[in-house]
């Protein structure tokens, strides 16, 4: 339907203005009020540059562990020769709702590129560092209440019950502290991702699952291992790191074995889960293998206490494996800085 | 598949000789509580633990040889005689319990370099 053209226009002249400007490229002359510009509050600024940011980690966001004027971590200064680490991008979604009006709870990201915000479109070789506070429930943002913990824990019933609808959650009652209900919420995850993976095929909440459980078993060797090693316990090999990063090594593993188990997630040799298993390269006129620490699909994990970069043969090895990895995660203690944690994507791809 | 928390479930203990020397690792780290604080391993405790050392070494028996598998059993039991004599990690018998898992770990990697077994994963 045609509008009429001797109908008396209510639009403003300014709108007026810009309509005549969008037919005839001709500028009127007419300025728009400032009063009726849009604005909105953006709390977030990049400590490096102090230039604004969609993500956490300005002073003002509350979520900087430090000032610019204390510098930056190691990871954050990388010779001019090594590639660039990135820090994750992360960007919370404020007007995010689960059904109804309720605010989004908890930050649940269910695929590894929701984890490294950047790695889908970051070029092969890219290092992508872990966002601070990442692998928590919370999220970078740091916000739930008890409230919001319990209409998660109902959540991820349902979308556990989706899949599996003989699932029963074998809860004594609700948690009633908030540290409770996390924990429910980190061991509902982790159930979703097994179940999602056992009946699905869906890796993609499995490889962040794993990465969460990697990191917390990860840093909490690391405390231990650091005190029995102040303390004398650990025998010393060829260096503290050594002593200290052996016995992180094998703790990880077994409780990544138990984890599973105790998931009924399959694991070994022909299985797209494995840990600590000979992966192949058989492309070569002589068969070689690399040994990741564990491995999700295409997605291979190391834990380690050194940085590693994708020029090292080892991780050359894992990209050159027959199973054919994505990405490789280097697990690190948190404690060891900022950005400990990253991803390095497959060169070339 | 399982439940969480299914009664009927069996516990887990490791099956491979390479799963035992992690598991031996793991024990260095969380002795004598055996607790790591996982947020899913809610029933660890110093019986599960040396339960799943025993069912473990049980599994490569025939890998070990009667006498390895004797020696590494009776060191099991002196290293959870001396945990369960200093709980609180202060005394001279948490020390000795760990020099006991630096030998269980050096036996197996000896057994490993002799039978040299392929890792299951």
């Amino acid at each position: 339907m045609s509008a009429n053209p001797h109908s008396i226009s209510h639009k403003s002249p300014y709108s007026q203005a810009f309509e005549a400007y969008l037919r005839n490229g001709r500028r009127s002359g007419l300025v728009a009020p400032t009063r009726r510009m849009e604005r909105k509050f953006n709390p977030y600024h990049d400590p490096e540059n102090g230039q604004f940011t969609f993500a956490p980690g300005g002073q003002r966001s509350g979520t900087a562990r430090r000032s610019p004027r204390e510098g930056s971590a190691p990871a954050d200064r990388p010779a001019a020769t090594q590639p660039r680490l990135t820090l994750a991008n992360y960007k919370p979604n404020l007007r995010a709702r689960i059904g109804g009006n309720q605010r989004r709870p908890s930050y649940d990201p269910i695929t590894l590129e929701q984890t490294f915000p950047g790695l889908r479109n970051a070029p092969g070789g890219a290092i992508i560092a872990l966002a601070d506070n990442a692998l928590d429930i919370t999220g970078p943002s740091r916000r739930l209440t008890t409230e919001l913990a319990g209409a998660e824990v109902k959540s991820l019933i349902a979308q556990i019950k989706q899949v599996d609808p003989d699932f029963r959650y074998p809860s004594l009652g609700p948690a009633t502290t908030l540290e409770g209900q996390i924990n429910e919420i980190k061991t509902l995850r982790m159930h979703r991702a097994a179940v999602r993976y056992n009946k699905l095929g869906d890796m993609g909440p499995l490889q962040v699952e794993v990465l969460r459980q990697m990191q917390a078993s990860t840093d909490r060797a690391y405390e231990k291992g650091v005190k029995l090693f102040g303390a004398g316990h650990l025998r010393p090999r060829l260096s503290p790191d050594e002593a200290i990063g052996n016995f992180i090594d094998r703790s990880v593993k077994a409780e990544m074995k138990m984890l599973f188990d105790r998931y009924d997630i399959q694991h070994g040799v022909g299985r797209q889960v494995r840990v600590s298993g000979r992966e192949y390269d058989t492309s070569g006129t002589d068969r070689t293998y690399r040994i990741p620490d564990a491995r999700v699909g295409r997605m291979a994990y190391d834990m380690t206490t050194e940085r590693k970069l994708p020029s090292k043969p080892q991780i050359r090895g894992f990209f050159g494996a027959d199973f054919g990895a994505d990405s490789v995660v280097i697990v690190r203690p948190t404690q060891l800085g900022r950005g400990s944690t990253y991803v390095i994507k497959k060169p070339g791809k | 598949m399982p439940k969480i928390d299914d009664p009927n479930k069996p516990a887990y203990f490791p099956n491979d000789l390479g799963s035992i020397y992690d598991l031996l690792g793991w024990m260095m780290l969380y002795a004598p509580e055996f607790k790591s604080g996982m947020s899913w391993a809610y029933e660890e405790n110093i019986d599960i633990t040396f339960f799943q050392l025993n069912e473990g070494l049980k599994t490569i028996r025939h890998q070990l040889g009667e006498q390895t598998y004797a020696q590494l059993v009776s060191m099991s039991q002196q290293m959870r005689a001396h945990f369960e004599a200093d709980p609180e990690d202060k005394t001279e018998d948490g020390i000795k319990g760990r020099v006991l898992i630096d030998e269980m770990s050096d036996i197996l990697l000896a057994s490993r370099r002799r039978k040299a077994p392929r890792s299951p994963g």
